[in-house]
């Protein structure tokens, strides 16, 4: 248990050094891919829910993915 | 402990803003073309109208939600010496003129699809909208669209078409 | 693998249970994201198991409606319904018949059901002289040895079945979002309901954008309130003497507190990035009531014989408390049990990415879990987002899925654990699950979108990352279909409001009563209409037969039932019938149709004065029906006349194995034809229509006929053969209200063959008796009917294009094959939506 905390743990910060370092800047014209509905985190939320529905069912895990953001960055 | 001092040094570095357009600066010219006059954009032409420069995508709920009250407020206020030139921003210009053909709109289009514009308007927010007065100076600049905003939008073309 | 079942009949309810809990919304925190439009969505799913495992259907509707822009409400409703055959232990296969054996129909729990039940007298006489001192109690011992604890030759589990009985769960969510600047936070709340297992659950979800909106955090709390209610068997209670410990109610509960944070990234203006923790702790019963573990020497034999002695003090219950802390319901067979706390750890990344030579995107995920009962599972899932002209995007993706067991997970256990916790559940051993599928979207130019999957899943012990999985015994194979349909009510809106001055919305002409199908044609390319219809129909009358009315019981009884004497006759039937239409006119010539429906039947049942009975119990039969697909064209349409012609197929999606006990398994009793949701076959449905109108005055003429394209269903029957003339007339009072009056006239055949599954009734008691439903040849017939109907329809302004028709179905002559309920009429409403 204790390992995989650590492993947890230096998970999480290499991810997140990887993107802080590579992110760039993107113009707020520029972000009409980013509004695509296939570049949404979940395109098709309803079907999405379907398939945890039958996941979290038959495996023993569940939870984890409830990430927002992206999309167009309008105001 | 280390990796989180990092992090936050670089969500500070990414986070500061770059140097804003001026209020009060008279407005420069960007290529764009208006498709229905099939000429370049040329914002000195309007010298003595009061001019609504939107800029605005398919791509972009609040910029589609402002369309039809810009419309009407154009086409109330077109007598005055008001006028709205839209700038679209969508990479392929297509997908702007399929969606005119469907929802029609009676002001100037202006199409730069290589991000000209924006970039020399220095464009913080989709939509943005600069008011420019009679005298071609940028006078107010609008971020976003909501429905509070139209209010105040009109008000504000109000003044300066009080303005001789 | 060999398999044994075991079939009980009762109460023994829901088995997705433990399921069901872990996919409530209120756990995974999903955090706000602005919808900015309204939109609404309805969704079919149906998950099957290879061979006859579970089966699922799921229903979803749901609608989002901004209020203004920093206030947007939500409301979705799920409906799902489960059946099938679910693993409920696993026992070595020396060990099957004595654990079967006391753990049948009644369940009674010690050695009863061993030694001592062949001869119950002798064997409380041996027992009261072990008791006293005057037997042996080593032999006694002995023997009881040698039936526990028999050498295990064959280690390969054999897994039992429970069959569960159709049930049901509702859920409807309320949520709501506030937009405040760069930060939204989101609310929700809902219940989930099953006979036994109910939860409520709420959480609450902040999102924040932060420069420039590139970068987006989200933090969420939820918390799941579960009460499980066991009820005790109560159909199956007859159980000769020892009492029955398993069979009390019981009552539990538990609490889910969950937490996570999420953030996106934007990594440059074709990609996005995304990382989410959670943690959730979770407490009180987690384990599941209907699933139980084989242990060997959890009790002793000194034990056992002890129990059975201490159970003549005790009228006879047999009670094992002070051996174990366990709940016995067999021999070596208990209840599992896991640990009352449960501690989850998730962490998972994403990664989109936009290929624009291609207009394709791309995902990949990732999620590592982990939790206190010492599983950690791996995921990974890639999908291909691939826009094709027309607004089509075609989506293959596939999933891997590796979890180690948990700690006290086997099979079966053959020596007690320290801990006191044991499962078999085989969704906490160790195994791989590798799936594929590949689903359309269409998205119309009206902010309509269709969607379908499907999703093949292979379950494996051996596809275990870094092997060890669990034996191949619970190897299993599933599919998962899916259809939705998503609207986005702003873009309709658009489509017939004003966006400049030449906007004109096209008027539709009248429409035909609602009773119609396959009435009306769409105006021109590109139109969408989406309707829903309801028809309510009552059969209350008494048994006709003929035209000549009513008929004595006396008859019934001695010609109804073809050679038997019928004992019950049918009271009263009531149907209830959705249809869900979506249509599209893809040229203005041609329109195409899809229509699932949703039957819900009702049938009294009225006992006859030769059954002995004074009442004649009820049934109930509804799932999804057989689905149309139609195609329209049209023949001609000049200024008053229009005519088209359908062409159209009736798939067999419906099931027409409803059965008395609701189980669907092979040998219970089937209910009668008229019960069945579906027909079993595929079936041709043509059609003509004709319009006409003038001024005020519209008028029509129809014919339909459903002919069966097989000559056998899987079943061994096939319904009548359908004819159906209708002419009517109607009167526009207002341009949004009209009046009709319509004429029809029906024929339909016989039901010829007959059911190949047969099971005679051996305990009239239990099972169903022969009514007039079972003979094929009292189905169909020719009917006259008037039907009155008014119809509003919205002509202008923003609710433009809705229209909401009632017609009422007056039966006037009947001429009915055999002997049947008489027809009350019927009541069609129909709401459409055209733009």
């Amino acid at each position: 248990m204790k390992k995989n905390l650590n492993f947890l743990f230096k998970f999480v910060c290499l991810v997140l050094f990887l993107f802080f370092v590579t992110a760039c800047s993107v113009a707020p014209w520029e972000r009409g891919n980013l509004a695509k509905k296939n570049m949404q985190i979940s395109p098709n939320p309803v079907r999405s829910y379907l398939r945890s529905h039958v996941f979290d069912s038959k495996e023993a895990s569940s939870g984890g993915y409830g990430a927002v953001g992206g999309g167009c960055g309008c105001n | 402990m280390r990796c989180f001092l990092l992090l936050f040094y670089l969500l500070v570095i990414h986070s500061t803003a770059v140097k804003a357009m001026e209020i009060n600066s008279k407005v420069v010219s960007c290529s764009a073309v208006i498709e229905t006059e099939q000429t370049n954009m040329d914002l000195q032409k309007f010298r003595g109208k009061v001019v609504y420069l939107d800029f605005w995508a398919t791509w972009c709920p609040p910029c589609k939600k402002s369309m039809p009250f810009l419309n009407a407020l154009r086409n109330e206020l077109h007598d005055q010496g008001f006028e709205v030139i839209a700038v679209n921003v969508d990479e392929d210009s297509d997908d702007a003129r399929q969606f005119l053909q469907q929802y029609p709109v009676d002001y100037l289009v202006a199409m730069d699809p290589t991000g000209q514009c924006p970039q020399q308007y220095d464009v913080k927010a989709m939509p943005s909208a600069y008011f420019i007065d009679r005298k071609g100076i940028i006078r107010h600049i609008h971020l976003g669209f909501r429905e509070r905003d139209k209010q105040q939008i009109r008000s504000l073309i109000l003044d300066l078409l009080a303005e001789k | 693998m060999a398999v044994t079942k075991v079939k009980k009949k009762g109460n023994i309810a829901l088995l997705a249970l433990s399921s069901v809990a872990m996919g409530l919304p209120g756990i995974s925190a999903k955090a706000a994201v602005p919808v900015a439009e309204p939109e609404a969505n309805v969704q079919f799913g149906y998950y099957k198991e290879e061979g006859d495992r579970m089966e699922a259907e799921v229903y979803h509707g749901d609608f989002i409606v901004p209020i203004n822009d920093f206030f947007e409400f939500s409301f979705s409703y799920d409906w799902d319904t489960y059946v099938g055959a679910t693993p409920s232990y696993s026992a070595p296969q020396v060990m099957t018949d004595v654990v079967v054996a006391a753990s049948g129909e009644d369940r009674t729990p010690g050695l009863i059901a061993l030694d001592l039940s062949a001869a119950p007298d002798a064997g409380k006489a041996r027992l009261e002289a072990i008791a006293n001192g005057v037997v042996g109690r080593q032999v006694a011992i002995a023997g009881f040895e040698g039936v526990i604890n028999r050498d295990i030759t064959d280690f390969n589990p054999i897994t039992l079945f429970q069959v569960q009985p159709r049930e049901n769960r509702d859920m409807p969510i309320f949520g709501a979002k506030f937009y405040l600047g760069d930060v939204t936070i989101g609310l929700s709340s809902g219940v989930s309901l099953e006979p036994d297992f109910e939860s409520t659950f709420g959480s609450i979800n902040m999102g924040w954008e932060l420069n420039n909106k590139l970068t987006t955090l989200s933090a969420g709390y939820g918390l799941t309130l579960n009460d499980i209610i066991r009820t005790a068997g109560s159909s199956g209670g007859h159980h000769g003497g020892g009492g029955d410990e398993n069979a009390e109610d019981f009552t539990a509960e538990s609490t889910f507190h969950s937490i996570n944070a999420g953030l996106s990234q934007v990594m440059g203006k074709n990609t996005l990035f995304h990382l989410n923790g959670s943690y959730s702790n979770q407490e009180g019963y987690l384990s599941n009531p209907y699933k139980l573990v084989y242990v060997r020497g959890e009790i002793t034999a000194d034990e056992y014989l002890d129990a059975l002695i201490d159970s003549f003090a005790n009228d006879g219950k047999v009670g094992f408390s002070e051996a174990t802390s366990l709940e016995a319901v067999g021999p070596d067979l208990f209840r599992e049990k896991r640990p009352d706390e449960r501690q989850q750890w998730t962490v998972s990344a994403g990664i989109n990415q936009y290929i624009p030579s291609l207009d394709a995107s791309l995902h990949f995920d990732y999620r590592y879990y982990m939790d206190s009962w010492d599983i950690n599972s791996h995921t990974f899932e890639f999908s291909w987002f691939q826009n094709l002209p027309q607004g089509i995007t075609v989506t293959p993706s596939i999933r891997y899925y590796s979890q180690s067991s948990a700690d006290f997970f086997a099979p079966y256990f053959l020596a007690p654990r320290a801990d006191g916790n044991y499962s078999s559940d085989y969704r906490l051993s160790g195994f791989g699950k590798l799936s594929g599928g590949i689903s359309i979207s269409k998205q119309f130019a009206k902010g309509v979108r269709l969607d379908a999957g499907i999703e093949y899943f292979s379950h494996r012990g051996s596809l275990k990352l870094g092997g060890n999985g669990v034996d191949s015994y619970a190897d299993i194979d599933s599919y998962l279909i899916s259809g939705s349909l998503n609207v986005n009510l702003a873009s309709l809106g658009r489509a017939t409001g004003s966006y400049s001055q030449h906007n004109m919305h096209a008027s539709h002409g009248a429409h035909p009563p609602a009773g119609v199908m396959f009435g009306h044609m769409l105006g021109k390319a590109g139109d969408i209409m989406i309707a829903y219809n309801y028809m309510y129909s009552d059969w209350s009358g008494g048994i006709q037969s003929g035209i000549v009315g009513n008929v004595s019981e006396q008859t019934i009884i001695s010609k109804a039932c073809g050679p038997a004497e019928c004992t019950f006759n049918p009271k009263e039937m009531i149907m209830h019938m959705h249809m869900f239409n979506f249509m599209y006119a893809p040229t203005d010539w041609l329109n195409l149709m899809v229509m699932p429906q949703i039957l819900d039947m009702n049938m009294e049942m009225n006992p006859l004065p030769n059954s002995g009975e004074d009442e004649g119990g009820e049934h109930v039969s509804s799932g999804l029906g057989d689905t149309l697909i139609v195609a329209l064209v049209k023949i001609f349409d000049v200024d008053t006349h229009h005519l088209h012609l359908g062409v159209g197929v009736s798939a067999p999606t419906g099931s027409i194995e409803a059965t008395f006990d609701d189980t669907e398994s092979e040998d219970s009793d089937l209910q009668s034809y008229g019960m069945q949701v579906g027909s079993g076959t595929w079936d041709l449905k043509p059609s003509l229509t004709y319009n006409g109108n003038s001024d005020d005055w519209f008028w029509g003429a129809q014919i339909t006929g459903t002919k069966r394209m097989q000559s056998k269903n899987k079943l061994g029957y096939i319904l009548g053969d359908e004819i159906q003339g209708s002419l009517w007339g109607g009167y526009q009072v207002q341009d949004w209200f009209s009046v009709s009056v319509r004429n029809i006239y029906n024929a339909q055949g016989r039901v010829r063959g007959e059911f190949n599954r047969i099971i005679p009734p051996t305990n009239p008691l239990t099972e169903p008796q022969p009514t007039s439903l079972e003979n094929p040849s009292n189905y169909g017939g020719q009917f006259w009917d008037i039907g009155l109907g008014i119809n509003f329809t919205v002509p202008r302004g923003e609710f433009a294009g809705h229209s909401l028709s009632f017609e009422w179905l007056q039966p006037v002559i009947h001429n009915y094959n055999g002997y049947q309920l008489e027809r009350d009429g019927s009541l069609s409403i129909r709401w459409g939506y055209a733009f």
